[in-house]
């Protein structure tokens, strides 16, 4: 019981909360990026030229990515952890901020790769109407928002959380 | 502002006469040319020349732009970044024997090109052969030597790792007698001589040792001489090779000439693609297409120059001319946003010139900084200046410099200066604690009016408002849109009890939010009052909207379900509302990611690499954040104007203006032949 109660400290928790935004939103990245390289991959077997239109698709997965890391940033900045007064923080208050990196942790995972599904679909059109590319970019950027909305729920509740 | 008035030109012309007509009305760039209608039946088309000119232009293009990529390497022009434009009188141009220069550069570039492939491929079949030959320098007799009468002398290679020794010791066993030639990390090179009797019993003995044959050529002769032909041979080859690149470069020195021809010939097969729209007998051509109403008179000018009957009308019922957007020059570079989603109908209402304020408004709102707002002007504003594109581009990188404006503006009403940069300094740099109470970091964190950040709800408050104000734009639209078709009851039924309703609800709005902590400011009684009234205006909305949504139905049916309609619509309205908090997410994500870098900068060591460090993560970051965030400011500023304010009145499916016009990658037209 008492290794238990060592584990599960405020600070732990709290890292935990950086940890899982980081990993997921990561995961989430990660997966979706390389579903879009791989689509590329086909493109430029045919016409290496398209690669530079293919970027923009590519890259759009990432941002859930750094959305994770910037979610975690200010995790680690606000339980103190970063000016050491994160081992003051009570069980509760980590638990509060391991909470807090739900949103952006799932949001961000599932919304990575549908949009990637959606970027991917992209690159066809782009081999088949390179013209029409924009629309496909435009397209795949409305997934994009429900990782917004996860990382604007997760910071506000990081800033405005008055945690002991 | 309104959609261009279009009239229908119809020419009837002497079919010698359709290619300087075309032309023209090319030149002047104001003429759709549509396919004509007509029963074909009736007459013997006699379109096969156009077929053919269109062929050989287009062959000639090809040749064309394949010598202009080519060249490009060896130019000594200077470089840029962007297009390159020509000033260009066509008929000088040929009359010069400019084109034929060009063909006759085009034809030598090919044919150069061609043998320098040729030149490669000799060069690399050289190279491989003088490779084959270095292990068998050493050996003294001709290569391509095969024996005797009665011997064979076989070449060949053992694998590399074969004892030496060994092997001409069992060669010796077998009847043969081997000499060991030379002897590296590929093999061990060996002439092998032996009696044709014993053939059978060496290929076994050869295929157990993995013993493979090399046959030199006829008459390659002793390896020295061998090698010495084939490195002359090479010696030849590079000359030619350095000639040939010389020539290249000669030919590179009309790279503007034939970046003119490939302007003209792909205006010339334009041209053909127009022509075929005409219908043409052997001695008479009709030509059909649309004009805006102010180019008639130029049009009509220009077509007076030749024998033809020419008549300008107004579009038939049921015809449907193509759309072009008239409007001021701030509104004109937010077209394109338009076209993303489709034109207006021909006769609907234009949206462009409100559309373009509220795009610019919303945009700034969703992505308020100084910093990055001017840093977007500029890349837009540089980019015109290198790139030199083509007006639709110009027009985009102008409506994205307008839009970084716009950014600055709302960027010093909320303080947002790449993120909270300056009180980032202040703190950090220059010691000053709490810099955000002092007076000069109160300005730049807090803005004139709130800063998103700190104040999120009072933003997500005025994201609605913004909201609001647009979806009653664009209600008013249908309004106006709706009396001006002669329905003026309808018009006004169909809008007012939603604005009544609204105006209810702001009433209520300061009580509601206030009510509920999300205004910083003191709560008022007269809030409450006018909230107590405010309850009865917005009931009074919603019953209004219940009788009066129905009213030009038929039947008390009609009009009792255009009332069940019309309280159902507000779900629809309160989502459209909501919608708006998009401005808030967006707006407050690009200003954390700033914070965020200003805090990991703020982190660097000290001394001049620490220094350096912070900087570079200061510059990476923003530029990231500016990357990150400009895509989803477009798209959830237009995804507002398409979905939400479209959604209230806008009639699409507008046919666009596709004006007939010069191939312009390259060249200006400057001057129409003169009379």
């Amino acid at each position: 019981m008492e290794f238990v109660t060592s584990i599960f400290t405020g600070q732990n928790l709290a890292i935990l909360g950086a940890a899982v935004a980081t990993l997921l939103a990561g995961i989430g990245s990660a997966k979706g990026v390389s579903k879009v390289a791989k689509a590329t991959a086909g493109l430029i077997s045919e016409d290496p030229n398209k690669y530079g239109k293919s970027m923009l698709l590519q890259a759009l997965p990432m941002t859930q990515g750094i959305y994770g890391l910037v979610t975690a940033f200010m995790i680690l900045l606000n339980a103190g952890v970063m000016d050491g007064t994160a081992s003051n923080l009570s069980v509760a208050g980590g638990f509060y901020f391991f909470v807090a990196a739900l949103p952006i942790a799932f949001g961000g995972l599932y919304s990575a790769i549908r949009q990637a599904d959606v970027a991917a679909a992209g690159i066809s059109v782009l081999a088949k109407k390179p013209d029409a590319v924009g629309k496909a970019v435009i397209s795949a950027s409305f997934v994009e928002l429900y990782a917004i909305l996860g990382l604007l729920i997760s910071l506000m509740m990081i800033l405005f959380g008055n945690v002991a | 502002m309104s959609l261009s008035t279009m009239k229908k030109l119809t020419l009837l012309s002497y079919s010698a006469d359709v290619d300087a007509i075309v032309r023209k009305l090319m030149n002047l760039r104001c003429v759709d040319i549509r396919p004509v209608e007509a029963d074909k039946t009736a007459l013997v088309p006699d379109s096969l020349h156009v077929e053919e000119e269109k062929r050989a232009a287009e062959e000639s293009l090809a040749k064309v732009q394949a010598a202009i990529s080519a060249l490009s390497p060896y130019s000594t022009r200077k470089k840029t970044f962007g297009r390159r434009v020509h000033r260009v009188d066509p008929t000088a141009f040929s009359k010069q024997g400019q084109d034929k220069k060009a063909l006759s550069v085009a034809e030598k570039t090919q044919a150069t090109i061609l043998r320098v492939k040729e030149l490669e491929e000799e060069e690399t079949r050289y190279r491989n052969f003088l490779e084959s030959l270095e292990p068998w320098l050493e050996y003294d007799l001709p290569l391509d030597l095969s024996g005797s009468a009665k011997t064979v002398l076989q070449l060949g290679s053992f694998p590399a790792g074969t004892d030496s020794v060994a092997l001409l010791h069992a060669l010796s066993e077998e009847g043969a007698y081997g000499d060991l030639v030379s002897e590296d990390d590929k093999g061990l090179f060996v002439a092998v001589h032996y009696f044709k009797g014993d053939s059978d019993r060496l290929a076994q003995f050869f295929a157990k040792q993995g013993y493979v044959k090399i046959q030199f050529p006829e008459g390659t002769g002793s390896p020295q001489t061998a090698f010495a032909a084939t490195e002359k041979e090479l010696g030849r080859i590079k000359e030619e090779l350095l000639h040939s690149e010389e020539a290249l470069r000669d030919l590179a020195e009309d790279l503007d000439l034939l970046e003119i021809e490939s302007d003209l010939l792909e205006t010339t097969v334009n041209a053909c693609l127009q022509k075929k729209k005409l219908l043409q007998t052997k001695n008479c051509a009709l030509l059909s297409g649309w004009v805006p109403e102010v180019r008639t008179d130029a049009v009509l000018d220009a077509l007076s120059k030749f024998e033809c009957a020419c008549d300008i009308s107004d579009p038939e019922e049921g015809e449907e001319p193509p759309v072009l957007l008239h409007n001021n020059k701030f509104a004109t570079n937010f077209e394109w946003v338009i076209g993303m989603y489709s034109y207006p109908k021909y006769g609907a209402y234009d949206p462009t010139f409100i559309m373009s304020i509220f795009y610019f408004i919303i945009f700034g709102l969703m992505f308020a900084d100084v910093g990055y707002g001017l840093v977007l002007t500029a890349i837009c504003l540089v980019g015109v200046k290198l790139l030199n594109p083509k007006p639709n581009l110009r027009r985009m990188l102008y409506m994205f410099a307008l839009c970084g404006v716009s950014c600055a503006i709302m960027g010093v009403l909320f303080g947002g200066w790449f993120g909270d940069l300056p009180t980032a300094i202040m703190e950090n740099l220059l010691g000053i604690e709490n810099a955000k109470e002092k007076p000069i970091g109160y300005f730049f964190s807090h803005g004139i009016i709130i800063n998103p950040i700190d104040s999120s709800m009072e933003f997500l408050v005025l994201s609605l408002a913004v909201g609001q104000v647009h979806l009653m734009a664009g209600m008013a639209i249908n309004l106006v849109e709706t009396w001006k078709k002669g329905h003026p009851i309808v018009a006004l039924c169909s809008t007012l009890p939603y604005w009544v309703l609204f105006a209810g609800l702001d009433l209520m709005a300061p009580n509601l939010f206030g009510g509920m902590g999300m205004l910083r400011l003191s709560p008022s009684p007269i809030w409450a009052q006018l909230a107590g009234i405010g309850k009865y205006v917005a009931l009074a909305g919603v019953i209004l909207l219940f009788l009066l949504k129905g009213v030009g139905k038929k039947g008390f049916m009609g009009w009792l379900a255009g009332g069940l309609g019309g309280l159902y619509s507000l779900i629809s309205y309160a989502s459209d509302l909501l919608s708006y908090s998009r401005i808030l997410a967006l707006g407050l994500v690009a200003g954390v990611i700033a914070q965020v870098v200003n805090l990991l900068t703020a982190m660097g060591s000290n001394g001049v690499g620490g220094f350096i460090l912070m900087l570079i993560v200061l510059i990476v970051g923003h530029v990231l954040n500016i990357a990150i965030n400009l895509l989803g400011t477009f798209v959830h500023a237009a995804r507002l104007q398409y979905i939400e304010f479209f959604g209230k009145f806008y009639e699409d499916g507008g046919d666009p203006f596709t004006p007939a016009a010069p191939a312009d990658n390259y060249t200006e037209i400057i001057s129409e032949e003169k009379p």
